[in-house]
């Protein structure tokens, strides 16, 4: 009978071993926190920031701006070399492309995280007022940066002459897990501009490889230009040229090192091995064994060819193979083994300001911004007697060939059709259905989201 | 007068005897068989050849009774004549009398007859009356309501088990595999899905150590497994020593060839070009096609013709050798089996071989103390290949032109198309092993402290030991240089993970009887399980010569697989309990309950409570005395409440990640989790009816069942809008209904010299979702398999933009858009639920024959209804592309006019109103119902005075195929499809997809299997 008490508290026992602990566990180690302690100090915080440019880093590592490029007139058809770009090409996307999904999915990862800052960094301790200032300042300028890349890519354009309330892209200014329907242009773009403002008041005027005031300003630049905001646009644009202190270098502004004249942009480390621009340098290369998956149209290249001697040109645009069956057009801009990938940068300035200043009848000004483009070119002046298209085509053209593959033209043209001065592009009415991109299919998975029209162009 | 004429011839003389042979269901002698005339105390055993004489004898009427242990006793009535011997030969019959038959459940056995839940049993001998690698294809048809889609051909492959339908969208909807009492590691995924293939962690268990398997389908059987028990559970014992039963050694083995049951259709070379010209001049060009995939010009395609399905195919030899001896005496029994199995696919390079052992020991150290262990040690290797959309046979049947050379002018391997889509080149610089290393083992001890007072406690152990090496030559990356040398050079990789899974039980149970009226068994019994996991990154030589574990060539980024490793823990803590009232072995009762925590559980819902209430009649007790035709009846019903928490685990708190010397060279942090405190379990509530019946003196005996399975609170693994910044997260927020009926039945149609008894089981399930809480179709989705979530349908619903017809002017496809009107564009957006992956009805119907020596059997099993998607034939008969097409394509619009299957032919996406070659249509969508000949089976059992010379017991040779025939309307390779799946949402909503699956082996072996 004593062995059977034995029995009896060893069964108890095994009984008793009940509590919570022994079944609940966390994965806390060198890689995992949990989220009640990932936020305690402003390094913290620093590093969450980190890891919203590290996000943003892909986002505009290429891929973002080859679906633009694709869309327009630029790059010739690559069918056999990619399916997702070929969709894009044609102009015809649905929800699945896996390409389209991954760039604009790394947008909002961004964005979440820049709200999770927002959110709570006002809360964490020994945090100081500058600091959270800065970072919620550096937040919201991803925040705009992003929303203005992907509307232009996902919503037919802001038109000027309109109200815009036609239909955008979810704004996400919170954290929340909670399906939005979208949010109109116009109201995307008062988002923008918020925020854009905020980040120009908010943060220093040098901030290492990060956000800085002047980035915030020449954002504005280029916003107001897409909202056909010629002054606004014009006084930032020019603020930046004038006070920025920055300098138009040589034309390898993709190349790992410190160009002067990139005012927000992405690098690469070279001593880490870390490679970024892989958009870029994966589907361009033409110094790689194998042909490069996006070849320029012969279109884009006859236009660009306007004068052999242009340094632009020179260096920029090749023909690969000539006179064989296998002869294509590439481009060499991207031939680095490490890239830096300038997203907004003192030639687009002088562009912006050259356009704007044509928008406002300054013809001679606006000549002479793209004329400090065209020395550097190694390329004379133009005239000071153009005629009013002549002006307006050197505008374009300067453009064109300046910002070539850089992910701009696209939306330049799309824009001269909210204009009324061309209807066309690549053979399609600028604002038809299979010019903007389809969204991602988990975007629907909340009852309530509208998709973009589908058919296509044809 | 006749009476008293024999009571006075009896009186006359005693000189009449009774004699005869006694033989077994094969008609061989039985020895030791008591026979007893009735009433005489006169009897005696068959001697060694079945034979006996019994004299002494009255004459008259008398009846002769012979018994024997595993056989139905039997009963002749002679009349015994003055002065003769009569003669009496008998055949004996296996005890088949179910309802006697004890069966394992949980925590315990029962008998049959007093069971009052859902449970199939089955023995040792159906398990292993066919030859698999894993158990779980030997269960196919054999249990109603259990439906088994045996893996592909892949050796090492996994079937899938699905108890009364599914139950769950996103956590795993397999049953519960239970080991000799442990909860035992069975994770499709733990090495993902590599080489289009999940490894099948249940292989490493021996079928031919297996006593019983018992599935629990009800949740009157499954509630004492509480949180886990929602899709069934699957019982297996393993062999052990029986009390008395002397020394017995078994030796088997089968030796096999296997082919695959159907071979792709492919284009030769001179029929892809012929297509490929027809789109190029379709599409408007002329001249000489160019551009082909490959880079090779029209003169250097018309000199190849590769059949890249022969290069990847062979005839796989599979042998398999099972040897066990078991010895059983007063206190001390054993049983220890040694098995060896070499199956190569009919895929080349690709085999799986197995080395088991085990050894199971009970000893009774006194009269009521027994200590019992078991050990079993498993070596597999799986000697790795791609499939499906990885390569090899994949690649024949998509990428692998015919117009590509396997080797080029200077004998060199053709990598022109990149090594992938030279099957044969990627076979041979490629070695990729699998190792997997298992050991279940457990010690129990069982205390009977006063009669009927039980105690039990019982530790188990499961370790599974998993390494994953490859090497690739420098043909797969001509760039990679040995530093040293300048030359190319090969790469290795290494990838391991271990499972520790610990499991502890006590249970306590007292048995108590009433006036022998009202008997009592009560059970209570508390357990704990504790499952850690270590994944280890992959460890990468980037400078290797062949596999690290070959060579022992060090990994250069050791000190990232030191750092990296991490840990998972699962943990289990539980209470059960369980009543089992029987009166006057008529009325059934019984109340199970079981408490359940876990470390998967949020905060808010640490535990949750699983009862349920079961209830059996037995009316042929009542009713039906006088029926010479109904021998039992018996009605059960039960009710009640069982989960599911096989979700992934942590998924309930929040996190960060932490990252080093990341971009701009600095440390970052961001979330990966967002904290769901009330994630919980899946409830299950079933109500289950059922009748038990035999008749003829169980001669025909079966269950008749209905159910209704509602589950809430279903898990799905929801994918947020894209625009939140969050991928996925887990969330109980759906429900499901299933609900059917099943029908098994087995008869012994003919009994004596000739013997047939033919077993047959059918089940019919529907199954709705009812709802997926704020979600819309796209919130949960079966991977890349075009299957979704749509309230109203079932798990699995084809979700796909239909597919009209082939427009007879243009050629070109006609789809319907989202309101049901023609339209030659191709959206997604215009996707609605066209079909369903899951069957109306499965069964199965096996027949066995015996006479005299020789024995012969089959089995059919069948599914009838669902959908078969074809995904991968889209690419097969769609766009001309880098994808080869199939014959089926020759079925096309060639010329206005045509009223074709398929439409013209074109090389642009923009022909067939897509932006994309991958239009997924219901035109891929067949009639997924097929009956296949699932084996035949011939024996021939030697005579025993044979084998009495040979000193055997026993010896039979046989021959098996297997998936012989199958019949089905399904034009794509084989109707039984389970693919290679992303995680358990896709295992649940996707089989029957196929996307270059390869088909099943059909086998033809001989097995020889002998007892002394």
């Amino acid at each position: 009978m004593k062995t059977l008490k034995y029995m009896v508290v060893a069964f108890l026992l095994v009984g008793l071993i009940s509590c919570e602990k022994a079944i609940t566990f966390y994965q806390e180690d060198d890689r995992y926190v949990l989220e009640e302690n990932a936020l305690e100090s402003p390094e913290d915080v620093q590093e969450l920031l980190n890891s919203v440019y590290d996000v943003e880093a892909n986002f505009l590592g290429g891929q973002l701006q080859n679906l633009g490029e694709l869309l327009g007139d630029p790059l010739s058809d690559p069918t056999g070399r990619n399916d997702d770009y070929t969709q894009v090409w044609n102009r015809r996307t649905d929800f699945f492309n896996g390409t389209i999904g991954g760039v604009y999915r790394d947008a909002y990862i961004a964005i979440y995280r820049a709200n999770t800052l927002l959110d709570q960094v006002d809360d964490v301790a020994g945090i100081s007022a500058d600091f959270a200032d800065r970072v919620k300042a550096e937040a919201r300028f991803i925040r705009a940066l992003n929303h203005f890349m992907i509307v232009r890519l996902f919503a037919q354009p802001y038109n000027p002459n309109t109200n815009n309330e036609h239909p955008g892209i979810i704004v996400k200014t919170n954290t929340s897990y909670e399906p939005q329907p979208r949010n109109s242009v116009g109201e995307v773009y008062d988002a923008i501009i918020q925020d854009l403002h905020y980040a120009r008041v908010n943060l220093p005027a040098s901030n290492n490889i990060y956000a800085t005031s002047w980035a915030a300003k020449a954002m504005l630049a280029k916003v107001y230009l897409e909202m056909a905001q010629e002054d606004s646009a014009l006084y930032y644009a020019s603020d930046v040229i004038d006070n920025g202190g920055f300098q138009l270098d040589d034309l390898d502004r993709f190349e790992n090192g410190s160009s002067s004249e990139r005012i927000f942009w992405v690098v690469s480390t070279p001593s880490i091995g870390d490679r970024r621009g892989g958009g870029f340098s994966g589907n361009y290369r033409t110094d790689q064994p194998s042909p490069p998956t996006l070849q320029i149209s012969p279109s884009l290249y006859t236009y660009l060819d306007a004068d052999t001697a242009d340094l632009r040109f020179k260096k920029w645009i090749t023909v690969v193979n000539p006179g064989a069956t296998n002869q294509f057009y590439g481009t060499s801009k991207f031939n680095f083994d490490f890239l830096d990938v300038p997203v907004i940068h003192l030639t687009e300035m002088y562009l912006i300001k050259a356009e704007a200043l044509y928008e406002k009848g300054n013809y001679a000004d606006a000549l002479s911004a793209l004329n400090v483009l065209r020395q550097r070119a190694a390329m004379p002046d133009y005239a000071s007697n153009l005629t009013t298209t002549e002006v307006y085509n050197a505008v374009q053209f300067e453009r064109a060939l300046e910002m070539c593959f850089e992910g701009d033209r696209t939306f330049q043209l799309k824009r001269q059709g909210v204009l009324g001065r061309i209807l066309k592009i690549r053979g399609v009415d600028y604002d038809c259905n299979g010019m903007v991109l389809q969204f991602p299919n988990s975007e629907g998975t909340g009852a309530g989201f509208v998709f973009n029209p589908g058919g296509g162009c044809n | 007068m006749l009476l008293l004429l024999a009571l006075v011839l009896t009186a006359q003389t005693w000189a009449q005897s009774i004699s005869g042979t006694v033989v077994d269901e094969n008609n061989q002698p039985l020895p030791g068989v008591a026979v007893l005339v009735a009433g005489t105390g006169k009897g005696m055993a068959t001697d060694f050849d079945g034979n006996y004489a019994i004299s002494g004898l009255t004459p008259g009427e008398a009846t002769v009774e012979f018994s024997f242990i595993g056989y139905q006793k039997a009963t002749r009535s002679v009349t015994i004549k003055p002065g003769e011997n009569t003669t009496l030969n008998v055949q004996l019959e296996v005890e088949s009398n179910q309802l006697d038959e004890v069966v394992v459940v949980g925590y315990g056995v029962q008998r049959k007859r007093d069971m009052t839940g859902s449970v199939v049993s089955l023995k040792s001998k159906e398990i292993n009356d066919i030859p698999t690698q894993t158990f779980q294809s030997a269960i196919q048809g054999k249990a109603a309501g259990v439906q088994v889609i045996t893996g592909s051909g892949i050796a090492g492959s996994g079937a899938m088990v699905r108890v009364r339908g599914v139950a769950s969208i996103s956590a795993g909807g397999d049953p519960l595999y239970v080991l000799d009492g442990i909860p035992i590691t069975q994770n499709n995924f733990l090495d993902g899905n590599r080489g289009g293939f999940n490894t099948n962690p249940l292989a490493a268990i021996n079928p031919a150590d297996i006593e019983s398997i018992e599935i629990l389908k009800d949740a009157a059987a499954t509630a004492i497994y509480g949180s886990r028990g929602s899709n069934g559970v699957v019982l297996i014992t393993t062999k052990r020593g029986k009390r008395n039963s002397g020394l017995n050694f078994t030796f088997t083995s089968r030796i096999g060839l296997a082919n695959p049951t159907a071979k792709p259709n492919m284009l030769n070379a001179e029929q892809y070009l012929q297509l490929y010209e027809e789109a190029w001049v379709n599409d408007g060009n002329v001249g000489t096609p160019s551009n082909l995939p490959g880079g090779l010009s029209w003169e250097e395609a018309k000199m190849n013709n590769t059949n890249w399905i022969d290069e990847t195919i062979r005839t796989g030899v599979q042998q398999k050798y099972d040897f066990g001896v078991s010895k059983g005496g007063e206190k001390f029994n054993w049983y220890g089996g040694l098995s060896y199995q070499d199956d190569q696919s009919y895929l080349k390079g690709n085999s799986y071989s197995r080395l088991a052992g085990r050894f199971n020991v009970d000893y009774n150290l006194t009269r009521n103390l027994k200590i019992g262990a078991s050990v079993s040690l498993t070596n597999a290797v799986n000697n790795r290949i791609d499939a499906a959309w990885s390569g090899g046979l994949g690649a024949a049947m998509s990428t692998a032109l015919p117009i590509y050379p396997v080797y080029d002018s200077n004998g060199d391997f053709w990598i022109g198309a990149g090594i992938n889509n030279n099957p044969v080149a990627a076979r041979e610089n490629r070695d990729w092993i699998a190792r997997e290393f298992r050991s279940i083992n457990n010690l129990s001890l069982e205390y009977t402290p006063v009669k009927n007072l039980i105690f039990r406690f019982q530790g188990s152990y499961d370790y599974m030991d998993f390494r994953d090496e490859r090497y690739e030559t420098a043909l797969f990356d001509p760039q990679n240089v040995d530093p040293n040398t300048g030359l190319p050079v090969g790469k290795a990789w290494v990838k391991p993970f271990y499972v520790n899974n610990l499991n502890g039980y006590a249970t306590a149970s007292y048995l108590k009887s009433i006036n022998e009226k009202h008997n009592f068994n009560f059970l209570v019994g508390t357990e704990y399980q504790y499952a850690r996991r270590q994944n280890v990154p992959e460890g990468y030589n980037p400078i290797a010569t062949g596999r690290i574990s070959e060579t022992g060539e060090t990994i250069v980024n050791a000190a990232d697989v030191a750092n990296g490793i991490t840990l998972v823990e699962t943990a289990f803590q539980s209470f059960f309990g369980r009543i089992n009232y029987n009166f006057k072995d008529k009325y059934l009762l019984e109340l199970t309950s079981r408490l359940d925590g876990s470390s998967r559980f949020g905060e808010n819902y640490k535990f949750g409570f699983f009862p349920a209430v079961s209830a059996g009649y037995i009316i042929t007790e009542d009713f039906f005395k006088e029926s010479k035709a109904l021998n039992f009846l018996k009605l059960k019903a039960s009710i009640g409440r069982n989960g599911n928490s096989n979700l992934p685990d942590n998924q309930w708190y929040g996190q960060y990640e932490i990252r080093r010397n990341g971009y701009n060279n600095n440390d970052y942090r961001y979330p990966v989790r967002r904290a769901n405190p009330n994630l919980r379990w899946e409830t299950s509530t079933t109500f289950d009816l059922a009748l038990e019946y035999g008749f003829f003196q169980d001669r025909i005996t079966g269950e008749a069942a209905y159910y209704r399975k509602t589950s809430q609170d279903l898990l799905l693994d929801v994918t947020t809008q894209a625009s939140t910044g969050f991928g996925n997260w887990w969330d109980n927020v759906g429900s499901v209904l299933n609900t059917g009926v099943e029908f098994a039945i087995k008869s012994r149609n003919i009994v004596g010299k000739f013997n047939w008894t033919t077993d047959f089981n059918i089940a019919r399930n529907y199954n709705e979702i009812t709802s997926i809480g704020p979600y819309t179709e796209d919130a949960v989705s079966g991977g890349t398999n075009d299957t979704r979530v749509v309230v109203g349908m079932p798990i699995g619903t084809n979700y796909l933009v239909r597919f009209s017809h082939v427009d007879s002017q243009t050629g070109r496809p006609v789809y319907f858009d989202k309101e049901g009107n023609e339209t030659f564009t191709w959206d997604p957006i215009d996707r609605v639920a066209v079909g369903s992956v899951l069957p109306d009805a499965i069964g199965g119907l096996d027949n066995n024959f015996t006479i005299k020596g020789w024995d012969f059997g089959f089995l059919f099993v069948f599914t009838i209804g669902g959908d078969i998607y074809d995904s991968s034939s889209k690419r097969q008969l769609g766009v001309v592309t880098d994808w080869n097409m199939r014959t089926d394509i020759f079925d096309r619009w060639t010329q206005p006019g045509d009223e074709a299957t398929y439409p013209r032919l074109t090389r642009s996406t923009e022909t067939y109103g897509s932006g994309t070659p991958w239009i997924n249509t219901d035109q891929w969508l067949h009639d997924g119902t097929f009956v296949r000949l699932r084996n035949v089976r011939v024996g021939y059992s030697m005579p025993r005075d044979l084998m009495k010379k040979w000193h055997l017991n026993s010896m039979r040779i046989s021959l098996i195929a297997t998936n012989l025939l199958t019949f089905t309307n399904f034009i794509g390779l084989d109707p039984e499809i389970a693919r290679d799946f992303e995680n358990s949402t896709d295992r649940n909503m996707s089989p029957n997809i196929t996307y270059l699956t390869p088909p099943q082996q059909k086998t033809f072996s001989i097995g020889l299997d002998v007892n002394f």
